[in-house]
This record gives C-alpha cells, structure tokens and sequence, in this order.
C-alpha cells in the first residue's frame, strides 16, 4: 500500500513538469494576413498536421502546420473565420477569427501589443495545476471512504 | 485518442455511448465488494493523474491509460474508476467533455473489462510468474488496441469529418500499446513475486 501510494506521488511531481495532452488553437489576424498556432496543453506543438479554415461554412485556405504547429493564410473574406486542427486521430480543436473591422490604427497597434498577453492568458487558462490534479486525488479517495463507511453501515 | 472532445460526435453516438456507459457501471456497482472498493480507488487515482502525463508521438501526444492493469485487478468495477476520473478531468482541465462522458468511459473501461475477464481466470489458474507476465502484457496491449478500435468507430459512426486515419492512429498507438503492454505485464509480474494475494483469484 505504501508503495503504491508513494508511486501516486512520484506521478503526480511529474505530472507538473511533464506534458499534457489536450489539443488548443490560437489564431490571430494581423492586417490581412491570419497567424496562429496549434498547441497540446502544457507544451508539444501538432507538427505536420492538416489545418482548415472555413467562413460561412465555406472553406477559404487549408494547409498543414509547419515544424512548429504554425499556420499563416491570407484573408480573403471579411467575414468571421473558424480555424481547424485535426491531428487525424481523434484530437481536433478550434479557434475563431472575428470579422475584420475597419479601426483606426491605434486600436491595431493595441491589438499588435496586447498579443502576447493574450498567448499568455491562453497558457495560463489551459495550465495544468498541481493543486488541481492533488484535489482530484483527495476527492477520489474521499469517495472511496464514503463507498466504505456507507457499506460499513448497512451491515 | 481517447479524450474524445464536446461537439465532433453525432448524437447517436454520444447517447448510445452514454446508456452502454450506464449499464457498465450498474455491472460495475453490482459488483462492488469491500476489498474492491479500495482498490477501485486506487487504481482512479493511478489512471486520473497517470493519463495527465503525455509524450509527444508523431502529430500527437500520447499518455498512459493503465486499461488491461484496470482490467485485471478490477474487473467490472473499472468501469466505475474509469468514469470517476474522466469526469474529474473533464471538469477540471477540459480534458475530454462533459457529453463525451459516457462514451470516452465506454471507450476506455470496456475493452479493459473484455481483457480482464480473458485474462482473470488463467492468472488465477497459474502460479507461475511468466506465465502470468505473459498474460499480463497480453491483456495491456489488447485493451489499447480495442479502446483504439472504439475510438475510429465512434467517429466513423458519427459520419464525423474527423474520422481518424488508421496509419495516423497506427503511428500513435502501437507504441502506446507495446509501452502499456510492458508496464502491465511489470507489474503484475511484480505482485506475482511479491504480493500474490492482491491478483484475481
């Protein structure tokens, strides 16, 4: 038993270093060009993958990710964009690009530097936290002695 | 793989997932015995925080399920840790989905059940630790290829556009199969030498 939960641990220290596995998009137009990226919750990029983007539900570019899980197109709608990664086994997410607007260009030059923030909030949103995977074992053990103690009663 | 997200999979799939789901942990609550219980837990705990942790593997990433080890030592009752876990998952880091919930279990718990209940009654027929090793490494292998099968099935039955290549999931979970393979049959090679009293019998 004790060494069964001492393993629990070791995994659970890794868990914190090592990589997740939930698929994101962040997508981003920058004048008329849309960049952005795939990435796997806690690190690792889909390399090499098909991504697709669609407006109106029609397709408007397609390609694959390149060594970093990028993708760039041009936009040739001004329509909202959906942007699709599929790693062609069961892991697909998605991203919208709103409408372009007509700014001025103060407000694009704060879009241009709040850019990395964004990347930032998005990492942050999608971290996996270290207190969040020990709850989830504490909750787990705790059904366990509910499981218990309501079959201990009935006896 | 096998966190199947909200929103790709055609109702019909998500339903039927969810009442196959249902009827396994029925078999699974039916099932459930005070020994069990801990080990239920445990083994949880083992597969929530186990399938956190992934390796990059051609486009993907892949992480350990811990299915036939699941199967083996808890038999039905898998069906009711595997769900536990996934839903805390889901909930917490969006690993997964809320409606995928019975399916993702399905997918997982029962082939783990299937090799299980193949594999329970030779390691309790055996005392020999090869021989169990053996089986061991059979049934973790087999579990990932069968959750692999259900996963392009769910897809390819919910006519989705995202039905998975079958060279793409080959790349993915041949290795996945041979390392749970591996680890499986460790360790129940190790409870064969020293714990031999916690196997099936």
């Amino acid at each position: 038993m004790k060494r069964i939960a001492c393993a629990i641990a070791v995994t659970l220290m890794l868990g914190t270093a090592a990589q997740a596995h939930k698929l994101g998009v962040f997508a981003t137009a920058e004048g008329d060009t849309i960049t952005g990226y795939g990435f796997f919750v806690g690190g690792g990029n889909p390399a090499h993958v098909p991504w697709t983007a669609t407006s109106n539900g029609n397709e408007i570019a397609a390609g694959e990710t390149d060594d970093e899980g990028r993708f760039a197109f041009d936009r040739t709608t001004e329509a909202a964009i959906e942007i699709t990664i599929d790693t062609e086994e069961g892991h697909i997410a998605f991203a919208t690009v709103d409408a372009a607007t007509t700014e001025p260009d103060i407000t694009a030059q704060i879009e241009r530097a709040i850019q990395p923030l964004r990347e930032d909030i998005l990492r942050l949103e999608n971290r996996l936290r270290f207190m969040d995977i020990l709850s989830a074992v504490f909750l787990i053990i705790g059904l366990t002695g509910m499981a218990l103690w309501a079959r201990g009663r009935n006896k | 793989m096998a966190h199947i997200p909200d929103g790709v999979l055609s109702a019909p799939v998500l339903i039927g997932g969810a009442v196959l789901a249902a009827g396994g942990i029925v078999w699974a609550l039916r099932s459930l015995d005070d020994a069990a219980i801990p080990k239920a837990g445990i083994m949880a705990a083992v597969f929530f925080a186990g399938s956190l942790l992934a390796v990059p593997i051609g486009p993907s990433t892949v992480h350990l399920i811990f299915a036939g080890l699941m199967g083996i030592l808890l038999g039905p009752v898998t069906f009711a840790a595997v769900l536990v876990a996934l839903l805390l998952q889901a909930s917490m880091f969006g690993f997964g989905g809320i409606t995928t919930l019975g399916i993702n279990s399905f997918n997982i718990a029962a082939p783990a059940v299937l090799a299980g209940l193949i594999a329970r009654p030779i390691l309790a027929r055996t005392v020999s630790t090869t021989m169990r090793t053996i089986v061991a490494a059979c049934a973790g292998g087999g579990a990932i290829a069968g959750t692999a099968l259900l996963v392009s099935l769910s897809f390819a039955l919910s006519g989705s556009e995202y039905t998975p290549i079958a060279s793409v999931m080959a790349v993915t979970y041949i290795p996945l199969g041979i390392v749970e393979a591996a680890i499986t049959a460790a360790t129940i090679g190790f409870l064969s030498r020293v714990q031999p009293s916690a196997l099936p019998a």
